[in-house]
């Protein structure tokens, strides 16, 4: 269930990430504002609170809340999506921003219309910058899907939660899924570690 | 609405807890950060590489994971939590581990030079960072420090689970007794995070700005 | 006995070695100019001489003491050998006055107002005196090296280590850096610059001592090394910067 919910939600949030951060640097006024409206508002809050919105309230919307009971593991997953793909606008606009002027300007100088300056030559390099964050942002993702327990769907920690209803002795367990997740962790930093050479210029 | 406006009181106290959680463990943090990020700085690679295991483990793990840990764990090896000093700890610890490395991160950031030319003026190791490392450090710790601090208050809201009435906890005390609140209450609730956390994340960028 | 003695120095980074063998006396009250290509370890024998690179063999001794005796401490050492690095080094968070009384102040032991007064005379002397209250980005690059030099005097140093001061300058600028150091030279202050100002080696220096690749390959008073090079490599380098 853990890896379900963090494969979509990393997927998720990149795809929110992407259109985020086009949006935040595109020339139209509204979709600049409405994409840092979502980044500010979702950054500044907490998933687990998403969480419950997404679970609890939103069904409780005059009209049409009856329809938008969701299922506990999909409102899970889409407030992870929303909070960590709010995180991902923000690095991948850093990213953007961070490829020198230069670049851009040589771009244009060649003829490249504006979308094929993002495509050809600013998003290639972004993403090189971008990578070290975005690899911290999918590790605190999978961290994350430890809160989708408090809403009862059984993840790798909500399982642990219920064995020790039952037996009560929990020191042990606790240390075990802990030590999972941190080896799930590692394993997924020096992923990324790795993946960031292969890309490195030079 | 009856409901909801009884609430506000209950929802205004859970947030005085989430800032007293939040305050009191970003204190520990800072105080836990310095010690050791600066031992990381300074020490030979030998030291360096068990600190940079507790270090690793404590951002390593899942903050949830470790919340519950000291409440339902260590009472089981004989130790009484209570719930807002468990909450407090492990916010604690988690954010010490990443103040840590802000501190290590700022120190080692400072040229090599400012270390050579005041070792050449004869002051020892800790003359040195004390008079010249850290008060050049301190500036580049500064927003980092912030915006943790408003990443400490958004994972305070984990403390509800193990029944801390911070603001969250409440927000779902009220919901359990009338569930029609929840849209009303849960939306309270997100907006009173964000007009906390947003002046205080607008601050950190405003003053990485500054400062560089 | 002369003021600095080093013979048969060694050091390497890892594999590769940057000093080989050196061997080099300077006398009190000399200025020894040492040139030669980067890289051939010009700077890391002036690192060598304070201890902020230890070395791997040989000996080195200055005013009597010796580098490599471990009972010599640190603090010893330094407050005897004053450095100016190539990128000044300033601490970018005290004023110039702050810069150069620290030492003094830390090191010497000296009361804050005898530190001052100190501090007073020598930016008076390097020309600075209105300013004691500036932070480094407040001053040009000949200005902060002017003061990383009055900060080095401070400690009342036996010998003055330059390590390529101007290299970081504007040329119009090392002018006034190279006046200063020429005003200490004539004072008899013991100094030993790495340098590429030839002219400045060429009239001030009473040595010239040629360096490549971890060597010292001539050493001769300016008059003799200019006029007459005797090595091979010695005469293509000077072909080449002069």
């Amino acid at each position: 269930m853990t890896l379900e919910i963090a494969f979509f939600g990393v997927i998720g949030a990149l795809v929110v990430g992407t259109i985020g951060a086009a949006m935040r640097i595109s020339p139209a006024a509204p979709a600049r504002a409405a994409a840092t409206a979502f980044t500010e508002f979702f950054r500044n809050t907490p998933p687990l609170v998403q969480i419950y919105f997404l679970a609890f309230a939103l069904p409780k919307l005059p009209g049409i809340g009856p329809h938008l009971i969701l299922p506990a593991v999909v409102a899970a997953t889409l407030g992870l999506v929303l909070h960590q793909g709010a995180i991902n606008v923000e690095i991948l606009r850093a990213g953007l921003q961070a490829v020198p002027e230069g670049q851009r300007e040589a771009a244009a100088a060649l003829g490249l219309s504006r979308l094929d300056q993002l495509r050809y030559v600013l998003v290639p390099q972004a993403v090189r910058i971008s990578l070290p964050a975005l690899g911290n942002n999918v590790i605190s993702l999978f961290k994350n899907t430890t809160l989708v327990s408090s809403i009862g769907v059984l993840d790798l920690f909500g399982e642990a939660n219920d064995v020790i209803a039952q037996i009560l002795v929990s020191a042990e367990l606790f240390l075990t899924v802990g030590v999972v997740y941190l080896i799930c962790v590692t394993l997924l930093g020096t992923l990324f570690r790795a993946l960031e050479k292969r890309l490195a210029f030079g | 609405m009856h409901s909801y406006l009884v609430a506000i009181p209950s929802l205004v106290r859970g947030l005085g807890t989430t800032f007293e959680l939040a305050i009191a463990a970003m204190a520990c943090a800072v105080a836990l950060g310095f010690v050791l990020g600066t031992l990381r700085s300074m020490a030979p690679r030998a030291l360096d590489l068990p600190l940079l295991g507790i270090v690793e483990f404590f951002r390593g793990i899942p903050l949830l994971v470790l919340m519950y840990f000291l409440f339902f764990g260590l009472p089981q090896l004989g130790l009484r939590t209570s719930n807002n000093a468990a909450a407090i700890a492990a916010l604690a610890v988690y954010a010490g581990a990443l103040a840590s490395e802000i501190v290590r991160g700022a120190i080692v950031s400072i040229p090599l030079g400012q270390t050579e030319a005041a070792a050449a003026l004869g002051l020892g190791r800790f003359a040195i960072l004390r008079l010249v490392v850290i008060p050049q450090a301190l500036r580049r710790m500064l927003p980092p420090f912030v915006a943790l601090f408003a990443l400490i208050v958004e994972s305070s809201s984990l403390a509800a689970l193990i029944d801390v009435t911070d603001l969250l906890q409440a927000a779902r005390q009220n919901v359990e007794r009338d569930p029609d609140v929840a849209l009303p209450i849960y939306l309270t609730v997100l907006v009173a995070y964000f007009v906390v956390n947003y002046p205080i994340s607008l601050a950190s960028q405003r003053l990485e700005k500054r400062l560089t | 006995m002369p003021m600095l003695e080093m013979s048969g120095v060694r050091k390497a980074f890892g594999q590769n070695e940057v000093l080989k063998d050196i061997n080099l006396s300077v006398e009190r009250g000399d200025v020894c100019c040492i040139i030669g290509p980067s890289g051939s370890g010009k700077s890391t024998i002036l690192r060598c001489i304070n201890r902020l690179v230890p070395i791997d063999g040989g000996t080195i001794v200055i005013d009597g003491l010796s580098v490599t005796d471990p009972a010599v401490r640190d603090v010893d050492l330094r407050r005897r050998v004053g450095m100016v690095f190539q990128q000044f080094n300033l601490f970018p968070h005290m004023t110039a006055r702050e810069n150069v009384t620290l030492g003094p102040r830390k090191v010497l032991g000296l009361a804050q107002a005898d530190a001052d007064d100190r501090a007073r005379a020598l930016l008076a002397k390097v020309g600075l005196a209105d300013k004691a209250e500036s932070r480094p980005s407040q001053l040009s690059g000949g200005q902060q090296q002017r003061v990383a030099i009055a900060r080095a005097l401070a400690m009342g140093p036996k010998v003055m280590l330059f390590d390529e001061a101007t290299s970081a300058l504007d040329p119009e600028i090392t002018g006034e850096v190279l006046a200063v150091m020429k005003q200490l030279a004539l004072e008899h202050t013991t100094m030993i610059c790495v340098t590429h100002e030839m002219g400045f080696a060429r009239e001030v220096a009473s040595n010239v001592v040629f360096m490549d690749a971890g060597v010292i390959v001539e050493s001769n008073p300016p008059g003799a090394f200019f006029g007459a090079p005797q090595m091979e490599r010695t005469k293509s380098f000077l072909s080449k910067v002069l």
